[in-house]
């Protein structure tokens, strides 16, 4: 056989549309023509492939036409023969949901000089594909370095080298959307934290056990729902005829980064340390096997991943290193007793990881495969939350995460694929807790000389950084003494059917079920009362003061100081106090969305084709209480393509598209019944003045007579007709494609989210709710949408690929956008950790908007920019083959422009903006308003660049063991980069001075220090992966 | 970010050199006629790297070019620019009189200075727009050509001014804060020049370096504890000189 031409068919980088975001398999569809360009009909197509169990052969159409689906990800070869014709071969890539185009054009045997052609034109991305995504083998992951990235998994760096992504890879932003609304999925199946919205994709899969990671910016198809960002994909190996292994070790060690360097402050100030590098070897052993266990028929993919354990060890609290070691009494310092300080920790880090696969072939047409996934973790959590010097406590969280999966995929005669698709994936996650003693310290420094340094040296000093704002010392632990139960099921059932009519009509349909449930604790039960007192004073001091507490009365006149005042933080912080929390019942919330679609790809020449598909959601909200929600709401998805000489070559596609979100359980934990606490705070006001007392009066609830705060579970409600954000996204763009490899695309994208989600004091229906003790009073809050806020992204992507020879590639992509939205909480992007803050506080926004103040009072420059205009991405990769090896050497390199900050300065209430006959001391009225200097987003942080090296070898050892190495140097210039944008204020009133520019007259805080002389962040860091492979 | 730009330049250097000769046997050539998308990175110099206290040009062009003869040609580009976002620097003038916001510089012949530990002058700036460009073309060898012309730029620059300025006499503070927090920006027409060597690295693909001259107009905010005067912005005409490199894919 004479070997006419070598075969370039790498598509190392795509990035086009798909089928089906989230399938799992692709297709291969061609046109096989005669040297005339004439359609050979009956011509015979044979493929094969590693990850084929056995070959796929079919017959060309009379249009000379084929189709072969249900393909995993791999290579493939595909070989055509027909009679009067030399034969013709050619070998392509298959990403997880695309469909590859590869045409062939055979000679006739008058002009053979060869048994068979090996085909150069490389195979290309089918302009049927119905979602716009960045595809990534594990292999390309593996030679492209991203930007550092935490959770341990390969398939983040997708995430680092995708257009339009920006953000932590746990919390990706798409294409302007939610850094907490982007999915993520295994094999079809949600993975990512239903409460927190994190990715957690390093406990769900193992870095060789990844066949393919695609970053879907625009899930266009109706089959694909569950995020108004974006989804990352993720697919998983299965076992093929042939046996496959790695042994792997990662390896990075603390020594092996650059060091921290101290740097000069704006002063000139030293600040910052030198780090000292521990050297101390960070190891984890990963595993994988597959093979068959009956051939053509069943097949097994093991994976495990074993990280040593790690002992680790800290000694309890020592009041010492943070100067907290006096209590104030009687004007007198006293060496204060916290509980057990001093006292060594000692705990266990332990992980494992699992993943079976079985995968069963009925027959060519019929499969089924089966996914079993176990991560077992526990972590050391020896200081959290409130600095605990209880060394009796559990100090360790243990997770146990499981995701199953079980999917049957089949073709019905040549034109009727089904699939269905059965997913759970769950988390039980055990919180560090452990014996109660409800009182809480609190001490101050030695030399202290009044009752206000108590507070202020706590607050201030610098040493504090573990503790919170109270430096409250508590034994024992505020966390549930229950799990806490995460879990996700997943249901699809998908018909495609093609034929044509009027062309060619490619029609999915099916129904979706989507089930987040979060496993409720009782709150009462596990830590119902805390006491907050300033401090005991050391039981060695012997006679009545030793072991007892110090308790200043509100109301009482203490060193000069009165407390007298609730909302003054001397008394909140130094006036004993009691809180009591009860009320919550048990009970798993579920927020189940059941989903109907169809889907149509209408090809209606070859030029132009056109999808339309319509999608149905029905979300829900249940707990305790019954049914809190339920929705409905229609997304309707359409795109027109043009492709301009029929060739592929130049493809322009406009697109429109709704997409609804999911939400994280954080969104609604104030409201539903299990998580909704009902919690009252007393000040101590037993008469007696500032004394000291045992532990059985400073816990005995009759002293504590004045209620300063409460919250109710009839405070809140949920709007039945409560929705999901939605995403309603426009794009314009054109592909260009070149039949020697690469491309490049330029994409429009206009965004604009409605439906977000806000908590809305009900001042309507005026459900002021009055506890009489201080006249306290609130409104009930309701959680629903806002129908006046908007997030909007405007975008212009531009990537591309391109290889410059045979083993140099050079790819990359460069993104132009903008962001803006009404605020930080209405868009979603800080539904983070402060959400459940920000949910009991409620919203000055719409506090503001309810009595009736006009928006421009409160929102004088319109909304707030919040995007990072510019983010580049770039890379180029360089490949060397050379007898037994192979090597890869990669540059990538990133720019993200710093993200838009707003300066704002608290202007207190403001009377020119009360309504008529409001009084401005209307404790119903808010108390301050923010004013943006000179707009909102115009300051912007430092931009933030890195450039990544990586480089990788494969040597063949012996029959088919290989050894590899894979080595990575983040930020290899140690580029250090300014953390935050200076914030000048000095806390005083600028309203002296006749010349201040750009800002209402105010007070104002953040007395701040410039960017690029105090904090900085980014470090080279190393890592080293080598294994053997087989 | 420069240290970057001075790797991305050596690396396309060598990009350049290494893809080169398989190509240039070929003695096929492109580009000319065509239209070209090009991605630009360079490193600026002078008044630009002094305004925007950042080297780093990033850009992204449609170029079109019209064949006047088999080896030259006349090329027009229209070039988004994003020069710098500039790092964040202190402008507080730590030493030196100042002005008081009470309307003195000094007092019984005793400088007013200014209090560093309660003093903020935090700017940034940066500069973008687009900018036309006009040239010729012409091959001297294989793939090799070089190129020349005018530019026309219409940029925006863009300062960030963030302060509190707290003047003092000695060692106490005199007079009263002055703080601002302004973003002025300022649009100006520039005319400069180009000239560079351009290196078509496959039918596709190309490579080309360039130096050019970008004419631009900066705004500067002054305070009035600097000047005495109630505050006010500055603006200067000025041309700054870039070096870039640029790849070119085919449309």
């Amino acid at each position: 056989m004479k070997i006419i031409a070598k075969l370039t068919a790498l598509s190392f980088l795509l990035a086009a549309p798909s089928l089906m975001a989230q399938d799992t398999t692709g297709s291969v569809v061609g046109v096989i023509k005669d040297g005339n360009g004439k359609p050979i009909p009956g011509a015979t197509i044979t493929l094969t492939g590693s990850q084929l169990l056995g070959e796929r052969r079919m017959a060309t159409a009379a249009d000379g036409s084929f189709r072969i689906p249900l393909l995993p990800s791999g290579s493939y070869a595909l070989s055509v023969t027909a009679k009067d014709f030399i034969g013709a071969k050619a070998t392509f890539s298959m990403h997880a949901g695309a469909i590859i185009r590869q045409d062939l054009t055979l000679k006739s045997m008058a002009q053979a000089s060869a048994v068979v052609e090996i085909i150069t034109t490389v195979a290309q991305l089918d302009k049927t594909e119905t979602t716009t995504k960045t595809s990534f083998s594990t292999d390309q992951l593996t030679e492209l370095t991203g930007s550092p990235v935490s959770g341990g998994s390969v398939a983040y760096q997708a995430l680092a080298l995708a257009p339009g992504v920006v953000g932590n890879v746990q919390y990706a932003s798409v294409r302007g959307g939610g850094q907490m609304a982007t999915n993520y999925v295994v094999n079809g199946i949600s993975s990512r934290d239903n409460v927190t919205g994190q990715a957690r994709l390093g406990d769900t899969v193992l870095d060789d056990s990844i066949e393919d990671t695609a970053v879907i910016q625009s899930p266009l198809n109706a089959k694909n729902g569950g995020s108004s960002s974006g989804i990352v994909a993720v697919v998983t190996k299965r076992g093929s005829n042939e046996f496959t292994g790695t042994l792997r070790a990662k390896l990075s060690n603390p020594a092996w980064s650059a060091l921290g360097t101290p740097f000069n402050n704006r002063l000139g100030v030293a600040s910052g340390t030198a780090r000292a590098q521990v050297d101390d070897l960070n190891r984890t052993y990963e595993l994988t096997i597959g093979g068959p266990i009956v051939k053509d028929v069943l097949t097994f993919f093991y994976g495990s991943r074993i990280t040593p354990q790690v002992t680790q060890s800290a000694t309890a609290f020592n009041p010492a290193d943070y100067d907290l070691t006096h209590v104030r009494f009687n004007g007198q310092n006293y060496a204060s007793a916290p509980f057990q300080a001093n006292q060594l920790q000692v705990a266990v880090q332990k992980s494992s990881y699992h993943q079976f696969q079985l995968f069963y072939q009925l027959n060519q047409n019929h499969s089924i495969e089966a996914n079993y996934t176990e991560a077992p973790e526990t972590l050391p959590d020896l200081q959290y939350n409130y600095v605990t010097p209880d060394a009796s406590i559990m100090n360790v969280q243990t997770t146990d995460k499981r995701l199953i999966s079980l999917a049957y995929r089949g073709m019905i005669g040549s034109n009727q694929l089904v699939e269905v698709r059965y997913g759970r994936n769950q988390s039980n996650t055990q919180f560090p807790s452990g014996p109660k003693t409800p009182v809480t310290l609190m001490a101050g420094p030695s030399g202290m000389t009044s009752i206000t340094d108590v507070w202020d040296a706590t607050l201030n000093a610098t040493s504090l950084a573990p503790m919170t704002s109270y430096g409250w010392l508590t034994e024992g632990a505020s966390s549930d003494i229950q799990p806490d139960k995460r879990s996700t099921q997943s249901f699809l059932a998908n018909y495609n059917v093609i034929f044509d009519w009027q062309g060619s009509h490619s029609i999915d349909a099916g129904v979706e079920r989507q089930e987040p449930i979060w496993g409720t604790v009782s709150r009462n039960n596990s830590y119902p009362d805390q006491f907050f007192v300033p401090g005991r004073i050391d039981p060695a001091v012997g006679g009545a003061l030793g072991g007892r507490y110090v308790v200043f009365p509100f109301g009482a006149t203490i060193d000069g100081y009165t407390f007298n005042d609730i909302n003054d933080p001397y008394v909140q912080a130094l006036v004993p106090s009691y809180q009591r929390i009860f009320g919550a019942d048990q009970g798993d919330v579920k927020n189940p969305t059941d989903s109907i679609y169809v889907n149509d790809l209408w090809t209606i020449n070859n030029s132009w084709s056109v999808m339309a598909g319509l999608r149905y959601d029905r979300m829900q909200l249940k707990d305790a209480k019954g049914t809190r929600v339920d929705s409905k709401m229609i997304s309707p998805r359409f795109e027109v393509k043009w492709d301009i000489n029929g060739d592929q070559k130049r493809l322009v596609n406009l697109s429109y598209g709704q997409f609804r979100g999911l939400f994280n359980a954080r969104f609604y934990r104030t409201a539903v019944e299990g998580r909704r606490n009902n919690q009252e705070t007393y000040l101590w006001t037993a008469p007696g003045g500032e004394r000291l007392v045992d532990y059985a009066t400073v816990t005995n609830p009759a002293n504590y007579g004045l209620l300063t705060s409460f919250v109710s579970g009839a405070m809140y409600d949920i709007d039945r007709n409560w929705k999901p954000e939605n995403n309603t996204e426009i794009t314009l763009g054109f592909r260009r494609s070149y039949d020697s490899g690469g491309y490049w695309r330029a994409t429009i994208v206009h965004r604009n989210w409605s439906d977000l989600t806000n908590v809305f004091p009900d001042y309507r229906n005026n459900l002021l709710i009055t506890d009489g003790a201080l006249g306290l009073n609130t409104y009930r809050r309701i959680l629903t949408n806002d129908p006046t806020a908007k997030r909007e992204y405007n975008g212009f992507e531009f990537d591309f690929n391109a290889p410059l020879s045979s083993n140099l590639t050079l790819g990359g992509n460069f993104v132009y956008s903008s962001l803006i939205g009404d605020n930080v909480y209405a868009d979603g992007t800080t539904f983070g950790g402060s959400a459940q803050v920000w949910a009991e506080q409620g919203n000055f926004r719409n506090r503001y908007q309810e009595l009736g103040y006009s928006k421009d009072k409160f929102e004088p420059v319109g909304r707030l920019t919040q995007s990072r205009p510019i983010a580049i991405k770039a890379f180029l990769s360089y490949h060397i083959e050379s007898g037994r090896t192979k090597s890869a050497v990669t540059l990538q390199a990133d720019f993200i422009s710093g993200t838009r900050v707003s300066l704002v300065n608290n202007i207190t209430q403001d009377p020119n903006l009360l309504p008529s006959g409001v009084g401005a001391d209307d404790t119903n009225h808010p108390t301050s308003i923010p004013n943006y200097w000179n707009g909102r987003g115009q300051f912007s942080n430092p931009d933030t660049w890195h450039l990544n090296l990586a480089y990788s070898f494969d040597i063949a050892l012996k029959g088919k063991v290989h050894f590899f190495t894979n080595l990575t140097i983040n930020n290899l210039l140690n580029s250090l980069i300014p953390q935050t944008v200076a914030q000048a204020g000095s806390g005083a009133a600028r309203a002296a001075s006749a010349y201040s520019t750009g800002y209402r007259v105010g007070s104002y805080n953040g007395y701040g220090t410039p960017a690029g002389t105090d904090a900085v962040t980014g470090i080279r860091t190393m890592n080293l992966d080598l294994g053997l492979k087989f | 970010m420069n240290r970057l730009l001075t790797w991305l330049g050596l690396t396309a250097a060598a990009v350049a050199a290494g893809s080169m000769p398989a190509w240039a046997q070929s003695a096929k050539s492109s580009g000319f006629g065509g239209l070209n998308i090009k991605l630009h990175a360079g490193a600026t110099a002078g008044n630009l790297k002094n305004d925007l206290h950042a080297q780093n040009l990033l850009g992204l062009g449609v170029e079109g070019a019209c064949a006047l003869t088999p080896t030259s040609s006349i090329v027009g580009e229209l070039t988004f620019s994003a020069y710098g976002a500039g790092k964040g620097y202190d402008n507080t003038k730590l030493t030196g009189t100042v002005w008081a916001s009470n309307g003195q510089s000094s007092v019984l012949g005793v400088p007013i200075t200014l209090a560093p530990s309660s003093s903020v002058d935090y700017r940034k700036n940066s500069l973008q727009g687009f900018s036309l460009r006009g040239g010729y073309r012409a091959t001297f060898q294989g793939a090799w050509s070089w190129q020349a012309g005018l530019t026309l730029d219409r940029l925006q620059y863009r300062q960030e001014a963030n302060g509190t300025l707290q003047p003092r006499l000695g060692g106490a503070a005199i007079g009263n804060l002055e703080g601002f927090a302004v973003t002025p920006t300022k649009t100006g027409m520039g005319i400069g020049a180009f000239a560079g060597v351009k290196a078509q690295i496959s039918e596709n693909f190309s490579l080309e370096t360039n130096l050019l001259s970008v004419g631009y107009t900066s705004i500067d905010y002054q305070p009035f504890t600097y000047t005495g005067v109630a505050p006010s912005y500055t603006t200067h005409s000025r041309h700054g000189v870039v070096l870039e490199v640029a790849f070119g894919l085919k449309l």
